[in-house]
């Protein structure tokens, strides 16, 4: 039997998962780490911790399957995309990742788009500026921590940190890169040109590669810790967007995936480069050599739910361990009983800010429209209506953008969720399907390694090989109608309010000032 | 010597006994059905009330030297319309402060004779709670009844009335009617002809603490009276549970946080804002004041406690809360629409302001902030018509909170005073009672001498100016999201 091993480094924990090469999981393994935030807003992790969750998750997956090392064929990595790992020349961590979610660098944001030109960033890197996207973070190190910048030697993204921990190479793929800000996402190779108006050396950009391209092979050292036969071949990977694509098969184009993570995504493959000028959506280089895709963001998607349950969550928490369930299973419960429209209690999903369709980072959360008839299902309910009117935003620039929608594969907590995969259907008006995996990232990186490999003859014929739909769900009209009269409401409920949120943005940027000097 | 407070509440009537020294000797409360014949609809029969009344009265007296009872005083439910014919029946039953069916009628009064003549005439715009509408709705509805009106008073007036046989009210209440021209204290010509009745059909205006008769033979008989027990007119809830706090003559203050919300403020001179924002009514003490009404005040909390976080343990979810000032979540309180000063119904509730940072506690201090934030929206506009306020009294269920004692004190920037009792109404109506008797030469020399504070919490003044900012942004967001609202209530 041949096996092939997909790692994800995510952003609450790694997931290593072996699969035959008919995508059947044959083991499993997680592993969690802390996410540190010194200052609101800020966002950062220890790459140690990424890479001890990566060994640990390799031994178990091997102890748990029996398979002997020598039977995986091929390691596809993927991960978190835009955090920043910065390594000396001797190759050592400099400074804590700052990752995806951090909102530091607004100031940053405004400089790359001065220094570079807004149309010309969004022509080259297919995007504008934004405080998640690696550039700005680079250039907050410059200006708050010249001490570190200067030793900077490579710049490296999540999954290529564990790359350069398993096979000694810093390289990455054109789908992660595209991330970063420094990608020519339509030529697919490093931009000189906003590598030379940022100042930042082009040696310290990785080898490029195209996704499912060997990348290396697994070191001496790294396979005494982890268990893994040396020189087995790691492919370049990708983001875990580009990699969750085609785990859920949106490798051709009309097949749309809404993926509700932390965050939420709506995907979409393109065979040619489109660019929204507005850069409310993002393009990016797909997984697929010869492909992009597009991709919309909601900031605060599963996250929404999961602050709600962290916070509001208690007993469902108790009740849930009691009964050896999901919290969110019991939470999906209460929600049901809601009418749908929750009697026009609204909630704005913005609790780190908001990408599409707003590129907002001082967007914040709101519950909209309370009576004294809402109770805690109703509330449950609209956050979960929310997150979808959000990707409903996300759809709505794609279907403008002349992308054609055809079939809509729900995924993550949203495709687990029958509740949930039945709301996108009648918010979005288009029927939803599942699929027979939900291993997602894991499978599409796994499968890149499969092609790399020679096990496949490229991707479609992975996606082709190891997934089927297995669920639809087609919107019920009542629902829709009601939704459609919400929407509207959900959509003026942003600019109604944005300019409080940027008094409420710049009173807590006061007060912070004023601490700060208090505690000088 | 004793006096004797009746509240004719809207579940019960709470009847106590005061003693010249203001000294509580006993209180006893009966409750009345009330009821909704159609959906918005809100009755009571007023011979409940009487019979419930007399039941309590009977109670109390049992066993005390009933001889020493001096006088009678009453705060009452306001706004109620009773309706008696000649022969002094009961036409209909009295519909009450919150009936709804006159949602046509008070449009009628605020647009179509407007709210500029309706405030020249009685101060005040019309609110489907309000008295005159209610009339408007009779005359339509029901002309038979309309026809045999020979007397319209108010709820607890109705008790006076059968106990002394004087068809009387106070201003207070009167206040309440819009037929009450309130800045000259008599009935308005102009609302009268709107509404269709005269002045003959209406009550006597007494001062709240004026002597109206003394009770009549047959009952001081049947209860074992003193021959000579004075009634006096008594006052609205309101006005009656402000004197039982001492909110009375110039510039003060009380703010009483139950299901809903007021800010009440006691004014010698007849003050009113050009929105009629505030309610402006004549008050117990023979002066004025004005009111502000939040219409979810404790209630949010209860909301939110019960039917969200679904815990009985409000202390508990309020303890080691101290981050005054700095949160970054607001609330909008609007659970049933507002009162004062938005006057719209059709306003919503909100949370706004959330990060992934934002905690439990974060949200529960934003509900509590945004009542207070509520309250203060009508304390500066009394602010803003010149009145002087130097601190105020808490009460109600929300004052048993250290932690909205505390909210309260800073974002109103005024030293808030916890009373040693809170009776309300009933408390209030004794002590008119002591006035009308003379045993005091002032409502304001009573309430001087007897009401007792405990305990006085200090606004800070770091957290005050946090609090300064964060009320500007509260006040900006209602008018960016008011067309929403609207918009909302045409969907549903």
């Amino acid at each position: 039997m041949e096996y092939l091993l997909g790692i994800d480094i995510g952003t609450s924990s790694t997931k290593t998962i072996l699969f035959d090469t008919k995508g059947n999981i044959v083991a499993s393994s997680v592993e969690g780490y802390p996410l540190h935030q010194p200052h609101i807003g800020w966002a950062e992790q220890d790459p140690e911790d990424w890479w001890h969750a990566t060994v640990n998750t390799i031994q178990e997956v091997l102890a748990k399957s029996g398979v002997n090392s020598h039977q995986i064929k091929g390691i596809g990595l993927t991960g978190q995309m835009h955090g920043m790992v910065l390594l000396d020349k001797g190759h050592n961590v400099l400074r804590p990742a700052i990752i995806w979610c951090d909102q530091r660098t607004q100031r940053e944001c405004e400089e790359i788009t001065e220094r570079v030109g807004k149309e010309q960033l969004i022509e080259v890197t297919a995007n504008p500026a934004l405080t998640g996207f690696t550039a700005s973070k680079v250039m907050w190190v410059k200006n708050n921590q010249p001490h570190i910048f200067d030793r900077i030697d490579t710049i490296l993204l999540p999954k290529d940190y564990i790359r350069f921990k398993l096979t000694g190479e810093c390289a990455t793929d054109v789908s992660d890169a595209s991330g970063t800000q420094f990608l020519d996402v339509p030529n697919r190779k490093w931009s000189h040109k906003v590598l030379e108006k940022l100042d930042i050396p082009k040696e310290w950009m990785p080898e490029l590669y195209e996704s499912p391209v060997l990348s290396g092979k697994v070191s001496h050292g790294a396979a005494q810790i982890t268990g893994l036969k040396m020189d087995t071949p790691v492919v370049a990977g990708g983001g875990d967007q580009a990699t969750g694509a085609v785990g859920n098969g949106v490798v051709k184009s009309g097949i749309i995936s809404s993926t509700i993570g932390t965050s939420g995504v709506i995907f979409a493959h393109m065979d040619k480069v489109g660019i929204d000028p507005h850069g409310r959506v993002h393009t990016f280089c797909h997984a697929i050599p010869g492909s992009w895709h597009i991709m919309g963001v909601t900031q605060s998607a599963g996250l929404s739910l999961q602050w709600m349950g962290d916070n509001f969550g208690g007993a469902e928490r108790e009740l849930a361990s009691f009964m050896n369930l999901d919290p969110y299973e019991l939470m999906s419960l209460e929600a049901e009983q809601a009418e749908p429209g929750c009697q026009g209690l609204i909630y704005l999903p913005y609790l780190m800010g908001e990408r599409t369709p707003h590129l907002d980072p001082y967007a914040r959360g709101v519950f909209f429209g309370i009576t004294a008839k809402h109770n805690r299902s109703h509330m449950i309910r609209a956050v979960m209506e929310g997150v979808t009117y959000s990707l409903r935003d996300c759809l709505e620039i794609i279907r403008d953008m002349d992308v054609p929608i055809q079939d809509v594969r729900a995924s993550g907590v949203g495709g687990k969720s029958k509740l949930w995969r039945q709301m996108q259907a009648d918010i979005f008006g288009v029927s939803i399907s599942s699929i027979n995996t939900s291993a997602g990232s894991a499978l599409g990186a796994a499968l890149l390694a499969g092609v790399g490999v020679g096990i496949y003859e490229n991707v479609n014929e992975a996606c082709a090989a190891t997934i089927e739909k297995v669920d639809r769900a087609e919107p019920i009209e009542d629902n829709s109608l009601i939704y459609n009269k919400y929407y509207p409401v959900y959509r003026r409920l942003y600019d109604d309010l944005s300019h409080s949120f940027k008094d409420i943005g710049l009173i807590q940027e006061e007060l912070n000032a004023l601490r700060h000097r208090g505690n000088e | 010597m004793y006096f004797i407070g009746i509240d004719l509440g809207t579940s019960a009537v709470k009847i106590l006994l005061m003693d010249k020294d203001g000294i509580i000797k006993k209180s006893v409360s009966r409750e009345y059905p009330i009821s909704f014949p159609r959906p918005g609809w809100s009755e009571q029969n007023p011979e409940d009330w009487y019979e419930q009344t007399k039941d309590g009265l009977r109670e109390l007296l049992s066993d005390i030297d009933k001889t020493k009872v001096k006088g009678i005083g009453f705060g009452g439910q306001m706004h109620g319309l009773v309706v008696l014919d000649k022969d002094d029946n009961v036409i209909r039953p009295a519909i009450l402060w919150n009936d709804g069916r006159t949602v046509q009628e008070t449009e009628y009064l605020n647009q179509e004779i407007g709210k500029d003549k309706l405030s020249d005439y009685t101060a005040n715009i019309a609110f489907a709670g309000f008295t005159a509408p209610k009339i408007l709705w009779m005359k339509k509805h029901e002309p038979e009844n309309f026809k045999r009106i020979s007397k319209i008073m108010l709820p607890k007036d109705y008790i006076a009335y059968k106990l002394t046989g004087i068809h009387c009210t106070d201003p207070s209440d009167a206040s309440g009617t819009l037929l009450f021209d309130v800045k000259n204290k008599c009935w308005s010509k102009e609302m009268m002809a709107i509404c269709g009745v005269t002045e003959e059909q209406l009550p006597t205006v007494y001062e709240s603490y004026q002597v109206v008769g003394t009770v009549k033979e047959d009952i001081v008989k049947e209860f074992g009276l003193d021959k000579d027990v004075k009634v006096v007119a008594g006052a609205g809830d309101n006005a009656a549970a402000a004197v039982g706090t001492g909110t009375v003559g110039e510039g003060k203050c009380n703010v009483s946080l139950g299901t809903s919300g007021t800010i009440f403020i006691s004014s010698k001179k007849f003050r009113v804002d050009k929105n009629n924002a505030l309610h402006s009514f004549a008050h117990a003490d023979g002066n004025y004041h004005l009111m502000g009404v939040v219409l979810s005040a404790a209630s949010c909390n209860k909301w939110w406690m019960e039917d969200i976080l679904r815990t009985t343990d409000f202390a508990g979810e309020q303890k080691n809360i101290n981050n005054l000032g700095t949160n970054q979540v607001y609330f909008l309180p609007y659970l049933m629409g507002e009162r004062s000063p938005h006057n719209d119904p059709n306003a919503r509730g909100a949370f706004i302001g959330m990060t992934m940072g934002t905690s439990r506690k974060d949200m529960t201090l934003a509900m509590m902030e945004g009542v207070a934030f509520a309250i203060r929206d009508s304390y500066e506009i009394a602010k803003s018509l010149g009145i002087d306020v130097e601190r105020t009294k808490m009460c109600g269920g929300g004052a048993k909170s250290p932690l909205w004692r505390k909210i309260l004190a800073n974002i109103l920037n005024l030293k808030v005073d916890i009373l040693a009792v809170e009776e309300g109404p009933a408390l209030g109506g004794a002590m008119l009672a002591a006035v009308g008797c003379g045993v005091y030469s002032s409502v304001e020399e009573i309430a001087e001498k007897i009401v007792k504070v405990t305990e006085t919490v200090e606004p800070d003044p770091e957290i005050v100016a946090l609090y300064d900012k964060r009320y500007r942004v509260f006040k900006s967001i209602y008018p960016s999201v008011k067309d929403l609202f609207q918009e909302m209530q045409t969907q549903d």
